[in-house]
């Protein structure tokens, strides 16, 4: 089934779909428990990786902020936690800038997304040492972090490619 | 698999490896320390198996929490921030590990003391 | 890629995730700690069923404490005093120390000598009664040192001569440490560390060498010598030196560790022996052996059972065995360092 109307049209619809998928699996992902307050997992983040491969840069960068600040003003509000994730997402996307270029030739959705994990969670965990003020926990933790960003971006990069292949298959990327 | 997925994974794994280190050889200290920090100020406390206490600590705006040691072990046992996550954090018992409580600028952690030594033969 | 792959992929990461959480948490270390043997003992331990190990060692430690005391009068090594000269059948672990102990005596002379009991008792250094008795009291007590006087006359029976009396105090925490090695390792802990009022025992290793601390004889606790690495269990840590127990009068310094021969606290300027090899039990006995021999006597002796020594005289020169020097790092520099080869 293709959906009628310009590209533009497509690409918004869709992006404010992924937005939406975002917040949900975001609040989700709450629900966890993590050594450390206000950091997530950011699974949420397949949604902005399908966003890029579908649409570009724009459309990512649009989707995890758009997630970001809607979870603020309904759910969370605009406290440590919210600190954390848009940290977070600015630095995911910093690394998908970097990295996006050499998509899909040098580089597979997995490798971009565990790397954006890491940028994801470095980020989270540098907010929460700070509030703190203790180095100590931040290096104690970067293990950690690392550890699971190689599994959350390997889960994340998967995801986004199947979210990728629903979306083209129905018309809607 | 492309080439950079390769180099990304290595980096991270490279990343990871304090961590399996740590946990492989989880190393035993001397006597351990407790330093807790509440917005400016610092304490260090020590621990000893076998000796339990709590110790209510405020952050001087009307929030507290409730530290509660048993033995070498640390926990938040109850606090009135709004997240709780402190309390759930549950107890801490080694080296490194920490809790913290943000809105309250409270940081718990457990310190090594005698500088990297197993035991002392006297 | 098929959804039930992806699902399979998320299902894992999230119980990665989990195990990662739970890893931070985990793996617990088992303490114990407890006063026994008019010391404090330290037992720690990794392993599952760790706390359960260290549970049944404070268990056996107070049995064993029960046998070998020289001080409580219901223990099975005073009613052997008291049944002197006996015979008297003893239970197969005070068998076992008194065997050890004997060998130790003999192979050092008479340095240490479980019989020295009369004589402890005399000087009391440790208990409130510490004073320096007068020459006569000493003449008469060590007529009653002489570890010929005792004798295992057969399978686990013993004789002692009249009016002497045995102190294991020199080997029976040694003995302790050997007894929980043995059990750390039926037990199949990973590793443990004991302390046992300041003699060290180990057994397997946490990944990587042991960093034990020797006490510095000239600096309070916590002050350290030196640091020597052990790579891994089974290995005691034993020091004997004149700064834990000792009586002042009148600004003399009398330490605990008496000389069987002369009846006085041993003389040599020597401040502490530090004693390294497998066997617990050995190292307890020989440090106070050595202790008393001094560095130049003690050479063969330790050569032939295997010990390790390292020796810090009172003016602070420090000797340390050749096998030893790779492995220990001097903390205070300012004392002089010789090797022994």
């Amino acid at each position: 089934m293709a959906y009628p109307g310009s590209p533009k049209a497509r690409e918004l619809v869709t992006s404010s779909l992924l937005s939406v998928a975002a917040l949900a699996v975001n609040q989700l992902e709450g629900l966890f428990p993590y050594p450390l307050p206000g950091i997530k997992l950011g699974l949420a983040n397949a949604f902005a990786l399908s966003a890029f491969s579908l649409f570009g840069i724009r459309a990512a960068a649009a989707v995890n902020l758009t997630r970001v600040l809607l979870s603020g003003l309904l759910f969370v509000g605009f406290g440590l936690a919210f600190l954390c994730s848009l940290f977070g997402v600015l630095a995911a996307l910093a690394t998908l800038c970097l990295l996006g270029r050499l998509y899909p030739r040098s580089i597979s959705a997995r490798g971009i997304a565990q790397a954006q994990a890491m940028a994801f969670n470095a980020a989270q965990l540098a907010v929460v040492s700070t509030a703190v003020s203790s180095t100590e926990v931040f290096l104690h933790y970067l293990p950690v972090m690392a550890l699971a960003s190689l599994v959350t971006g390997l889960a994340t990069g998967t995801a986004s490619e199947l979210i990728c292949s629903l979306a083209r298959r129905s018309g809607l990327g | 698999m492309k080439r950079l997925d390769l180099v990304v994974a290595a980096l991270l794994f490279a990343l990871s490896f304090p961590l399996i280190l740590r946990e492989m050889g989880d190393p035993p200290r001397g006597a351990l320390r407790l330093s807790v920090i509440q917005g400016d100020s610092r304490l260090d406390l020590p621990l000893r198996e076998g000796v339990s206490w709590t110790r209510r600590i405020e952050d001087g705006t009307g929030g507290y929490n409730v530290l509660e040691v048993d033995g070498t072990r640390v926990r938040i046992r109850e606090a009135n921030c709004p997240d709780l996550l402190c309390v759930d954090t549950g107890w801490i018992d080694r080296p490194g590990q920490t809790i913290v409580c943000l809105p309250h600028r409270l940081v718990v952690r457990i310190e090594g003391a005698e500088g990297g030594l197993d035991g002392v033969s006297r | 890629m098929r959804p039930s792959a992806l699902i399979a992929i998320l299902a894992l990461s999230i119980a990665l995730s989990a195990a990662l959480v739970r890893l931070e948490r985990g793996g617990r270390v088992a303490e114990r700690s407890f006063f026994a043997m008019n010391t404090l003992f330290s037992l720690r331990a990794s392993g599952r069923g760790a706390e359960g190990a260290l549970s049944a060692m404070e268990e056996e430690v107070r049995r064993l404490e029960a046998m070998l005391s020289a001080r409580d009068p219901s223990s099975e090594l005073s009613a052997l005093s008291r049944a002197a000269p006996g015979p008297m059948r003893v239970s197969p672990e005070l068998d076992e120390v008194l065997r050890a102990a004997l060998e130790v005596a003999n192979l050092s002379e008479g340095a240490f000598d479980p019989t020295v009991g009369v004589l402890t008792e005399l000087w009391g250094i440790g208990t409130e009664r510490a004073r320096v008795p007068e020459e006569r009291e000493i003449e008469e007590a060590l007529r009653l040192v002489d570890r010929r006087g005792l004798r295992r006359v057969s399978e686990m029976t013993w004789t002692l001569g009249v009016r002497q009396k045995l102190d294991l105090g020199g080997i029976a925490k040694g003995y302790c440490g050997d007894r929980l090695l043995a059990m750390a390792r039926s037990l199949g802990l990973r590793w443990a560390l004991l302390d046992l009022g300041g003699n060290i025992v180990l057994h397997g290793s946490p990944g990587r060498p042991w960093r034990i601390g020797i006490q510095h004889p000239m600096r309070g606790r916590g002050g350290i010598l030196g640091v020597l690495e052990v790579e891994s269990g089974p290995m005691a840590v034993v020091t004997s030196g004149v700064y834990e127990r000792f009586l002042e009068v009148d600004g003399k310094v009398y330490h605990h560790i008496l000389d069987p021969k002369t009846g006085r606290p041993a003389e040599g300027k020597l401040a502490s022996v530090t004693v390294v090899m497998p066997s617990s039990t050995m190292a307890d006995a020989l440090s106070t052996a050595f202790f008393v021999l001094g560095p130049e006597r003690s050479r063969k002796l330790a050569r032939e059972m295997g010990a390790r020594t390292i020796w810090v005289l009172e003016d602070g020169t420090t000797m340390v065995d050749e096998e030893l020097v790779g492995r220990f790092e001097l903390t205070d520099k300012s004392l002089k360092v010789v090797v022994l080869r």
